[in-house]
């Protein structure tokens, strides 16, 4: 034997020789010394609580930081002056008690312009003075109310009627409009029916120095102008949230990228006898005029499928070659040394498949209602965003071993674009809110397999889900 | 004679042009990927993927320690530690400049290195012995086993046991042999030879015992 060969064999008998050791007691030494594992939150719970703020935040929103603003703010800052009155703009009860401007500021044109001058000893009354919109009436109060006549509206000076009431103003007087005239565009807005007879109500409660005097004139058709507002008013969406939950059944397609592809598409979409899916979603709604919606949130998806497949592995080993090397011994026996050369290895069999995907899908969903005596029907239709978490799953084999389903390399973390289009039946349950129930149906349009995995995959669904709405 | 499977060797693996083993969930396909894949663990940390990695090439690191180690409890510390030398500086591990067993290798030897230099262990033997005993025959180096093999190396001194695993058992060279001892590579291979010298020799001695036997 050549030193060479010498070196050999002992190379390769030490290199395959390790002693008999406890490999998990030096798995503890080594895991106590390694840095503490940080736990990984899961993502799509950070999506859904900023969903769940985001939306709790649109609809205190829509429900509480709206009621004044949005008919009051418009209007006086929009109205124009156009006619021969001077342009002075409402001023303020806390301005005036400062005495930056003095009652005299607060003029009004027209026939009762003179009185406002002859009232100039009556300083000591505050008021709050708005102008006149065609022949609506304002009054003189100091008043914290945000409603003309409205429940809150508090008189705590009587104010003399001369400076209290208004003339009708002439058609080409307008001024800037206060919040109570605002606040009287919302009560036209809301009750446009019942409000005169509510005002003539109100005014009755009122002592009788601080009623107008040209009540019936008041109660004139508001201007081209209001009515732009009301409408404005009435036109404002409504927000609603949504929540739901369902069942369905994935319509995936597979297409190959290349025809090398298609064989194995065929097999797995031949053997695969099991998908389904379960899902959960908020939506937040924005309600408009005419039964039109919009409605956007977050929806989690899971879907779980089973398939058989026959698995086929090739693997290159080192075998010992028993011609190689030999020789004879002392008593003339062969003996063989251990050398090697390279074959194949080729196993095959029949697996079954447990997977189960898990989505995090945000649609954006337009939607029309048509309300029934009692019921209603919505149909709800747009694009959903999937994003793709991954999937887990183990494989049995014909032996039933068991293993972990490896990785999730052609798919994790991929984004995809499908198509919805659903209908649903709402049904108030009393002051509680809306029960729905629903079909719908998604088309998956984009693939969520990376370029690597040579075929493309798109999931759909058909799925029915129950949810209420609120 | 039937020939049996040794070892697998998956680093040469080929792929198939049979769609479904590229496709499909084949454990052995995808043994370099799920190797990528516990390395990307490793590196975010996860505990699962780093025990997965260590049971995957524990024996391979344990067989290098014993090599270079006294006995089996300094060899668990060398494991240990390289181990988690490895774990804490898996981010700098680049797949492109080699494969992960390589990297650990050079990782346990550095190790095992650093302990005998930390035990002043390490220092280059004299030539204070002479060996004339004559040749050995070839036949018997084939007539050792591993476990043998290994009693004989632990009698070496440090110096020649280190140079003779690095050389006939890692293959490195006498260049490489010195920049990592720091010696020069003409030591490097003196050191062999004195080495091969005395593991003649306690071969032959431990023959002659057995033959008196």
């Amino acid at each position: 034997m050549q030193p060479d060969d010498t070196e050999k064999a002992f190379r390769q008998k030490m290199k395959s020789h390790t002693p008999a050791w406890d490999k998990a007691k030096n798995w503890d030494a080594i895991e106590a010394r390694l840095p503490q594992q940080r736990k990984r939150r899961p993502v799509w719970l950070f999506w859904l609580l900023g969903g769940v703020i985001l939306a709790g935040s649109l609809l205190w929103w829509a429900w509480f930081a709206t009621g004044e603003k949005t008919a009051a703010e418009p209007l006086a800052n929009t109205t124009e002056i156009t006619g021969n009155q001077s342009n002075t703009p409402t001023t303020g009860v806390d301005e005036i008690l400062a005495g930056n401007i003095s009652p005299q500021a607060e003029t009004t044109t027209g026939p009762n312009a003179s009185q406002n001058t002859a009232n100039d000893d009556a300083a000591p009354f505050v008021f709050k003075k708005t102008k006149p919109q065609n022949g609506l009436a304002t009054s003189a109060t100091k008043s914290t109310s945000r409603k003309f006549f409205g429940e809150k509206t508090q008189h705590e000076t009587p104010v003399p009627p001369s400076v209290g009431t208004t003339a009708p103003m002439d058609g080409n007087a307008s001024a800037a409009i206060s919040p109570q005239a605002a606040n009287t565009v919302q009560d036209l807005a809301d009750h446009d029916e019942t409000a005169p007879q509510r005002r003539a109500s109100d005014l009755e409660k009122l002592p009788t120095e601080a009623r107008p005097l040209d009540l019936p004139q008041t109660e004139t058709a508001p201007s081209a102008a209001i009515a732009a507002q009301i409408k404005v008013v009435k036109n404002q969406p409504r927000f609603g949230l949504e929540i739901y939950g369902g069942i369905g059944q994935p319509l995936r397609r597979f297409s190959a990228v290349s025809p090398e592809k298609q064989a194995y598409i065929s097999e797995r979409q031949g053997l695969e006898n099991v998908l389904e899916s379960i899902e959960a979603g908020v939506l937040l709604t924005a309600r408009f005029r005419g039964g039109w919606s919009l409605a956007t949130g977050l929806e989690f998806q899971k879907i779980n499928e089973r398939f058989h497949w026959q698995q086929v592995t090739a693997e290159t080993v080192n075998v010992y070659s028993d011609s190689a090397y030999f020789y004879f011994d002392a008593v003339n026996q062969r003996q063989f040394i251990g050398d090697t050369v390279q074959a194949t290895l080729t196993e095959s069999r029949r697996v079954t498949n447990f997977n189960t995907h898990t989505f995090l899908n945000m649609p954006l969903l337009v939607g029309f209602e048509k309300r029934l005596p009692h019921f209603s029907l919505r149909a709800q239709g747009g694009p959903v965003l999937q994003f793709y978490r991954g999937f887990e799953g183990v494989i049995f084999d014909e032996n039933g071993d068991l293993r972990p389903a490896a990785g999730q390399g052609i798919y994790q973390n991929k984004m995809a674009l499908s198509l919805q289009a659903g209908l649903d039946v709402c049904r108030p349950v009393g002051s509680l809110g809306e029960v729905f129930i629903g079909l719908q149906y998604r088309h998956g349009l984009t693939s969520l397999t990376i370029a690597e995995a040579g075929f493309e995959q798109r999931y759909g669904g058909l799925g029915a889900r129950l949810g209420w709405r609120f | 004679m039937t020939p049996a499977i040794q070892q697998s060797n998956n680093q040469t693996i080929k792929q198939s042009n049979n769609p479904t083993i590229q496709q499909s969930n084949n454990p052995t396909i995808n043994h370099l990927v799920q190797i990528e894949k516990l390395i990307a663990g490793c590196r975010r940390n996860d505990r699962k993927c780093q025990q997965a990695l260590y049971l995957r090439f524990a024996d391979h690191a344990m067989g290098l320690c014993y090599r270079y180690a006294r006995d089996l409890y300094e060899a668990e510390d060398i494991l240990q530690n390289a181990f988690v030398k490895a774990f804490s500086n898996i981010k700098t591990f680049d797949e492109k400049k080699g494969d992960f067993q390589g990297w650990l290798s050079r990782i346990v030897i550095n190790e095992a290195l650093q302990l005998l230099k930390k035990n002043k262990r390490f220092h280059l033997t004299g030539d204070d012995h002479s060996f004339h005993d004559g040749e050995v025959e070839p036949e018997i180096y084939g007539l050792l086993e591993a476990e043998e093999i290994h009693e004989l190396l632990a009698q070496l001194p440090d110096g020649y046991r280190i140079v003779f695993n690095l050389y006939v058992v890692e293959e490195y060279s006498h260049q490489e042999i010195g920049e990592l001892l720091g010696i020069s590579p003409s030591a490097s291979r003196s050191q062999l030879t004195r080495a091969k010298a005395m593991l003649r020799h306690l071969i032959i001695t431990q023959k002659k015992i057995e033959h008196a036997a």
